[in-house]
């Protein structure tokens, strides 16, 4: 088992009076493919932005590669090698898709050339769009950008928040074949879906959340087979 | 709650309102004869500045802040409606010398001494006439005002928030250099002012030897300023101002709900253009003149910061903050503009004492504020020394010039003072002084802040132990 | 002919100081979506800081040293009285920024007394120089051109540069900057030195045409441009 890179204690997020994260802890392991499903207002999407920065925990800790994060500002955060795909991708509808992945890289002062090459190589669609502004791509294009401008700062960890949202079957196959591939390539993922399906089947390790809450947890395979996961989410 | 019990409240309510207001329409009756006004002029200023402002900020806010259009155009209506009540209002035998540059004015009646005649010419009938001649004379400003405020909006209303802002102003604007132009001299008197129309001070009642028997201009400010209000109110509690609040929460789901996005905003846009131009007679009546180049950008913009400081959304918020904002710019602020030196060396070393302990104080404030914000390291936090420092090296310097006289103190510092006093209402409260509540909520609030403050913490500490037991038996 | 080169010239220079306003107020409406309504008075400030400082200081001191101060009259500006309120309805930052120009032309009032203050002279700015038979000054001339250079520069910079494509992101949406590693606080404070520094120059050129600074110079070079940015939007 490789080591944990990853490591949330108690966390609690609060927006105003209401606590949409009851203290959960868990722990993602380098390498890994990481799942947290759960229906709406679970409290995932809070999960994923509190790592990231945005939003600032009411209690608990957030510790990556060994150091604390808790509380850090995004910036901090992007320069440890943690970035987040947002929640219905939020490209840069009005910059080129090239500018999109360029601004992915902000933080970086070195050539970018290789990476652009290798994402393009990934996404050979965009390639072909390079000079096109981002609003004018389809949903499944969008999503690829995302996904490639998250990729762009070299991170360690990357964060998706329901990548499969809004999107066609077959073109939700193809995100997920991404993930894996970018996982091969030693990037750890972490990703909230509440397509529990393709996430459970993709994913080393599976969290179910409910009302702010960890509520099972297991390999992938274990949490496809429970039955009252399937009953929850897999509608069988 | 019943619907009966919540009818009576409400019933319950405008009746204190309304006892309210006559107690302050007594009380501005009483003050204005009690107190001599050549000698307190500053403060019948305010008063009626106060009124009218008040008057003008809440039609303002019924376009801005019920509605939620963004229109800068307010000070032209304001404008429309005074011209039009002084040309329909002068006196005919006055209108020669008015109008000497343009040798004479092409409208010769006027509205007050036309009632005034009807009835009777003199005496209470004449009055009566008069005072009805002036009304007649109001309305006719508001509907001209209202009359532009259709015109303008057929163009104008189709526009988003800040292109509607700008294009109001404009069209504010435009009214007044038109109003300016030397070909329609004869109407509007070109640049020059308007004067000797009926005003404020003559509905005091005079008796026959001319001596004045009873000072009614404030009461008469107040209650023209007051029906209007009262008027609008009466349109927001309507279904109409449910509409408009509709509109302003979210348009596509009011025009999903069946409001007629354009009819409605048409009405508000006229509504509060009447109001505003009402407004405009009335600040006419104030000032004894009307002419174009008081009604600037500048006027709707303080019409606007006083708007937004009582609370956008808020009648009340708008009336208080009215009468707040001119106490403080003509009466309050008043002594520092005059120099002045310190009376004693007592008071000369307190204030350099004072100024220096409200360096440390604010230097600390700030410091307490950056550390609650996140700010670890003392060298995130060097910017809290700045204004500490500032006020030290001004105290230091300030000694070492040894002079006595009360620093600062100067023609136009009353206005700094001011402008620092609104930016600080500005950064502090941000959603103006009521919010979008209404004095009784606001009354309420305050009561309960001191009933916690004086039952003290013995009956706090009970509940929230009570509290706690509950929350702790659901987990 | 000579009727048609001079006005040709002063519509051209005037139009080029306009725009050097104008471009402050694109850039902060651009990502803040506010109107920032003092910045036609920290115009008129540029003009004032010129007059009271070549009392003492020469020229070339005093004009480099009046930009260094309105750039960080804008940035503090932007931090005092926008910066706090960005969470705030978007009428509180606008009714800010009326604030703020309202302290700014009282306080000029009170410090100048309502009396107009003269800008000084500039050699060679204001020397006379005559094109095609009708007599100008160099500034009228000079306006355009350097105008041209700026904007063209600043074109640059929105498109070539890291902070420009920051500054075209932070336009749109702020948070998912965030997510990038941009600081949002450092590009808006960026803009408005920018903008700062433009209006900067264009006092110079402004004030050395009409000589004649009061506390409301601001508000008519305000004016014109944001009601031309706003239709030019």
């Amino acid at each position: 088992m490789s080591d944990v890179i990853l490591s949330i204690k108690d966390l609690k997020v609060k927006y105003g009076g209401i606590e949409a994260v009851k203290g959960i802890s868990f722990d993602v392991r380098e390498g890994e493919i990481v799942t947290l499903i759960g229906a709406n207002g679970a409290g995932k999407s809070s999960t994923l932005r509190t790592i990231a920065g945005l939003v600032k925990p009411a209690g608990g800790s957030i510790s990556f590669k060994g150091e604390d994060i808790t509380g850090a500002d995004p910036t901090e955060i992007v320069k440890r090698g943690i970035t987040l795909v947002p929640e219905g991708r939020r490209i840069f509808a009005d910059l080129t898709v090239l500018d999109n992945l360029r601004i992915g890289a902000y933080l970086r002062h070195d050539s970018l050339k290789e990476d652009i090459e290798w994402v393009y190589s990934l996404f050979p669609r965009l390639a072909e769009r390079s000079w096109q502004a981002g609003g004018t791509l389809s949903g499944g294009e969008q999503q690829m950008l995302a996904v490639a401008r998250a990729l762009m700062s070299r991170p360690k960890l990357i964060m998706m928040d329901e990548p499969s949202l809004g999107l066609a079957p077959i073109i939700v196959r193809g995100i997920f074949d991404i993930i894996r591939e970018i996982n091969k390539r030693g990037t750890t993922i972490l990703l909230i879906e509440q397509n529990a399906n393709m996430a459970l089947q993709t994913a080393d390790t599976g969290y179910v959340m409910e009302t702010g809450r960890i509520t099972l947890s297991g390999t992938g395979e274990e949490l496809l087979r429970n039955e009252a996961v399937q009953a929850a989410y897999l509608g069988t | 709650m019943s619907a009966v019990t919540l009818e009576k409240k409400n019933k319950k309510g405008s009746f204190l309102a309304l006892i309210g207001v006559l107690v302050v329409l007594a009380l501005t009756i009483v003050l204005e004869n009690v107190l001599d006004p050549n000698a307190n002029i500053i403060v019948f200023t305010a008063l009626k500045k106060g009124a009218v402002y008040a008057l003008v900020a809440v039609s303002m806010n019924l376009l801005n802040g019920f509605t939620g259009l963004f229109s800068l155009g307010q000070a032209g209506f304001m404008l429309l409606g005074g011209y039009t009540f002084a040309i329909l209002t002068i006196p005919v035998e006055a209108r020669e010398s008015v109008y000497y540059i343009f040798d004479g004015a092409a409208i010769n009646f006027s509205l007050t001494e036309s009632l005034q005649n009807l009835f009777g010419g003199s005496g209470v009938g004449g009055a009566v006439g008069f005072v009805l001649g002036i009304l007649v004379a109001l309305v006719c400003a508001g509907l001209v005002a209202a009359f532009f405020a259709w015109l303008i909006g057929l163009p104008v209303l189709k526009l988003k928030s800040d292109y509607l802002a700008i294009a109001t102003l404009g069209f504010a604007e435009i009214i007044r250099a038109i109003f300016q132009w030397e070909p329609l001299g004869k109407i509007t008197n070109g640049a020059n002012a308007l004067k000797s129309f009926p005003t404020l001070n003559n509905f005091n009642i005079v008796n026959a030897d001319g001596q004045i028997v009873l000072r009614l201009s404030t009461f008469a400010a107040f209650a023209i300023a007051g029906l209007c209000i009262w008027l609008v109110v009466l349109l927001i509690n309507s279904s109409y101002g449910r509409a408009f609040k509709a509109i302003r929460e979210d348009e596509i789901a009011a025009e999903a709900m069946g409001i007629n996005l354009a009819k409605h905003k048409r009405m508000s846009f006229m509504i509060s253009s009447f109001f505003a131009g009402v407004g405009g007679a009335l600040l006419a009546m104030f000032m004894n003149q009307v002419q174009a180049k008081t009604f600037t950008s500048t006027m709707t913009y303080e019409i606007l910061l006083i708007v937004v400081l009582g609370g956008i959304g808020s009648v009340s918020g708008s009336v208080i903050a009215a009468f707040l904002y001119m106490a403080c710019s003509e009466w309050w602020l008043r002594f520092l503009d005059v120099p002045t030196a310190f009376q004693s060396e007592g008071r000369y070393w307190t204030f350099i004492a004072v100024l220096a302990v409200a360096a440390v104080l604010i230097t600390l404030l700030l410091l307490w504020r950056r550390k609650k914000g996140g700010a670890k390291k003392l060298g995130e936090m060097w910017s809290a020394f700045l204004p500490g420092v500032v006020i030290l090296g001004y105290d230091i310097y300030y000694l070492t010039t040894g002079s006595r006289d009360v620093p600062f103190l100067n023609s136009g510092f009353r206005m700094v003072v001011f402008s620092v006093i609104i930016m600080v209402v500005v950064l502090f409260f941000r959603r103006g002084l009521f919010g979008d509540k209404e004095l009784p909520y606001v009354l309420r609030q305050i009561g309960a802040f001191f009933k916690r403050l004086f039952s003290g913490g013995k009956k706090t500490v009970a509940a929230n132990a009570n509290n706690e037991k509950e929350g702790g038996a659901n987990e | 002919m000579q009727f048609a080169v001079s006005i040709l010239l002063s519509g051209i220079s005037v139009g080029g100081q306009y725009a050097l306003i104008a471009i402050g107020y694109t850039m902060v409406y651009g990502i803040l979506r506010l109107i920032n309504f003092a910045h036609g008075d920290v115009f008129m400030v540029a003009g004032l800081l010129v007059v009271y400082m070549s009392a003492s200081m020469p020229l070339y001191i005093s004009i480099p040293l009046m930009i260094v101060f309105v750039v960080a009259l804008g940035f503090c500006i932007e931090r005092v009285a926008y910066k706090p309120l960005r969470s705030a309805p978007r009428m509180s930052v606008m009714i800010s920024a009326i604030g703020v120009s309202f302290l700014i032309q009282n306080f000029a009032t009170y410090y100048t007394g309502g009396l107009p203050q003269m800008y000084p002279v500039i050699p060679f700015l204001s020397d006379t120089v005559t094109i095609y038979g009708t007599s100008t000054k160099w500034v009228t001339i000079i306006t355009p051109f350097l105008v041209v250079l700026l904007v063209i520069a600043l074109t640059l910079l929105i498109n070539k540069t890291k902070i420009g494509l920051a500054m075209r992101a932070a336009a749109k949406d702020f948070e998912t900057c965030q997510l990038m590693g941009i600081k949002i606080n450092s590009v808006i404070s960026f803009t408005f030195i920018i903008g700062s520094a433009l209006a900067a120059i264009g006092s110079v050129l402004y004030f050395t045409n009409y000589q004649s600074i009061v506390p409301l110079s601001g508000a008519m070079p305000g004016l014109r441009p944001s009601s031309r940015r706003s239709s030019a939007a």
